[in-house]
């Protein structure tokens, strides 16, 4: 702890209402709470500056999963960086390399096909439905709710049966590569997620009727770590904590890629209680609003996979010139829609096939950075709430 | 002055009740909800159970699936382009002079293979060595669940195996002379994984002698 100096804040720490009364001031501890802690997702460490059950200050500290991903990426070729990407957010493996292949393919001005783009878009929100699954579940899980997190792992289970029949793995997939896809789907695969899909929506109203409803889980979200629209445009949040703050801003409408324009869908936001179905003692901007819009996008996700299968073209799934590309003596910043906001990559080639400088931009470090600032004068137990609520992974955060 | 913590009590219309409501509130609130939720988990009490009891029983692996590496060294022309591909660099490949595949044949003649080697502490199962092969000899296999002491151990010598006819490490329970069933039916699976894949080249013995006879002939 040696190495943690907060300055003291004298102000924050005398209560003058209770010195008035006669009341004694406490003293104010350090608190480590994780590099291992079973709710910070991963390896966060936060220093929480507490005093009795009150948290005055959360400090995040970052890098010790920190892989220099972004170094390797100028030292192999970009098909050969696809694995690596798979690593960073290894929750939505597909997503990240949707991000970077596009990069790339913009870079070198490659075009993918059609049935390319439409698989694409395909594994990309099963990954959505499945990193959201997980993120439902062990929101549950932090909350002290067991149940949930079994039902959604057994979801995200078929999940992952369909993505090792397509590409072969479970969690590492670079399936989306260079150009398109990495191979055709197999005979049937499209009739097998049919079926997931019927399947899995009607276990949604499980999970609302389980978790997202519960009068104690809303209580422990519900007006915990509120976060402004204007808070959380300056905190340039990205993906469902900036929509759960009211904001109706998602790239897949806002710059369509890979052919997200040809599908119709909503982005859901969160509303203020009364609207639908949402109960009462929540508020925009709150740890539950984030938690409810995952449930709304995932609904969102079977809609565009439903169209997109439905309109699945023929014909070729990689674009022809796909492994080995020339990148120009040019730069290019890409930002998609993860699950977990916007994942940028900007690559700057020199006309090799190397590129010059890889740098990612990850929406868990950005929407991380808010901690700090709504886990302020909040009880112990509500940090868990709003670290949970962003929904880190710490691989990308760190990379 | 201190700030209240944001997660207090009660909300909305709730403020409008007596403390007295909204305590009883609360309390039928929370019962009735999880009651909702228990209802749910009584429907899964009865429902079949989807928990595998890993090894006991074993998971049905999908086709594509990207395990240890399948590796047919008679075809192979050490042409180095598998570990050209490979990000991490963990394929070491030895040979004596050049090889060429024969067409009528389908086998490697030329230079000898002295070692093909694949470093599992490295590999990651990205599956890009296979694509650039051009006699199609490098495969990801249906081994998912092995282990080593050591980080040496942990570098299959596929050029070694070759000498005893085989194309893909072994995990020490399928070397055992007694299998439990389990294992039993995942050693078969392996056999027929090996043999139900037309592009491989089957005969073990010829492999075993042309490439371990040779090779032992080198050494
Ligand atoms: S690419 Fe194929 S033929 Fe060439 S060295 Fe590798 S395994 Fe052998
Ligand atoms: S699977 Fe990937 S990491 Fe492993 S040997 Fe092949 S290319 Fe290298």
């Amino acid at each position: 702890m040696s190495d943690v100096v907060l300055e003291s804040q004298p102000d924050v720490l005398i209560d003058h209402d209770r010195v008035e009364q006669g009341d004694l001031r406490t003293e104010e501890m350090l608190v480590n709470m994780g590099p291992q802690h079973p709710s910070t997702h991963g390896v966060l460490r936060i220093v929480l500056r507490t005093d009795g059950e009150m948290v005055l200050e959360a400090v995040p500290h970052i890098g010790y999963l920190h892989r220099c991903a972004e170094k390797i990426g100028e030292a192999v070729q970009p098909y050969q960086y696809i694995p690596y990407t798979d690593r960073m957010d290894y929750l939505a493996g597909m997503n990240n390399n949707q991000a970077f292949s596009i990069a790339v393919e913009r870079l070198a001005g490659m075009e993918v096909p059609p049935r390319g783009q439409a698989l694409r878009v395909i594994f990309a929100e099963l990954n959505r439905i499945a990193s959201h699954l997980v993120s439902l579940g062990t929101y549950g899980l932090d909350m002290g709710a067991f149940t949930p997190f079994l039902y959604c792992f057994r979801e995200r289970e078929m999940i992952l049966d369909l993505f090792e029949a397509a590409c072969g793995a479970r969690l590492t997939y670079s399936y989306i590569t260079i150009g398109g896809v990495h191979d055709d789907v197999p005979d049937g695969w499209i009739d097998r997620c049919r079926e997931f899909l019927d399947y899995f929506e009607t276990k949604i109203d499980d999970y609302n009727n389980l978790l997202s409803f519960n009068h104690i889980f809303i209580k422990r979200t519900g007006r915990v770590g509120v976060i402004s629209k204007e808070e959380a445009i300056a905190f340039g949040l990205t993906g469902p904590p900036l929509r759960g703050s009211g904001i109706r801003f998602d790239l897949r409408k806002a710059l369509p890629y890979d052919g997200y324009e040809k599908y119709d869908f909503e982005i859901p936001i969160a509303e203020p209680p009364g609207t639908g179905v949402i109960p009462q003692g929540v508020e925009v901007g709150d740890c539950w609003s984030r938690y409810f819009v995952r449930v709304l996008e995932m609904t969102q996700s079977v809609r565009i996979m439903r169209q997109a299968m439905d309109q699945l073209p023929d014909g070729e799934f990689r674009a022809k010139k796909g492994t080995t590309v020339k990148l120009p003596d040019d730069e290019i910043y890409v930002e998609v829609e993860n699950p977990r906001g916007q994942l940028g990559f900007y690559v700057r080639g020199d006309g090799s096939a190397i590129p010059y400088r890889v740098k990612a931009r990850g929406p868990s470090f950005s929407n991380l950075c808010i901690t700090q600032h709504c886990a302020k004068n909040v009880l112990l137990a509500d940090v868990p709430a709003i670290i949970g609520s962003i929904d880190v992974v710490m691989g990308e955060v760190d990379r | 002055m201190r700030a209240t913590p944001t997660g207090s009590f009660s909300g909305g219309k709730m403020n409008q009740m007596s403390p007295v409501r909204e305590y009883f509130h609360n309390i039928w609130q929370t019962v009735s909800t999880i009651l909702i939720g228990m209802r749910i988990s009584l429907k899964y009490c009865f429902a079949k159970t989807v928990t595998l009891q890993y090894p006991d029983v074993a998971p049905a692996l999908q086709p594509r699936y990207r395990g240890f590496h399948f590796y047919e060294i008679e075809k192979c022309i050490a042409c180095d382009l598998c570990a050209k591909a490979c990000p991490v660099d963990c394929i070491y490949i030895e040979k004596t002079g050049p090889r060429k595949l024969d067409k009528v044949s389908g086998i490697a003649a030329g230079g000898l293979m002295t070692r093909y080697a694949i470093d599992y502490a490295k590999c990651m199962f990205c599956a890009l060595c296979v694509d650039p092969c051009p006699t199609d000899c490098i495969h990801m296999g249906n081994i998912h669940d092995m282990s080593g002491f050591n980080r040496e151990s942990m570098i299959v010598e596929f050029t070694e195996l070759a000498k005893d006819g085989l194309q893909t490490p072994q995990p020490l329970w399928m070397t055992k002379e007694k299998l439990p069933e389990w294992a039993a039916t995942r050693k078969k699976e392996w056999t027929e994984f090996a043999n139900s894949n037309d592009k491989m080249s089957h005969d073990r013995e010829a492999r075993r002698v042309a490439m371990g006879d040779a090779l032992a002939d080198n050494a």
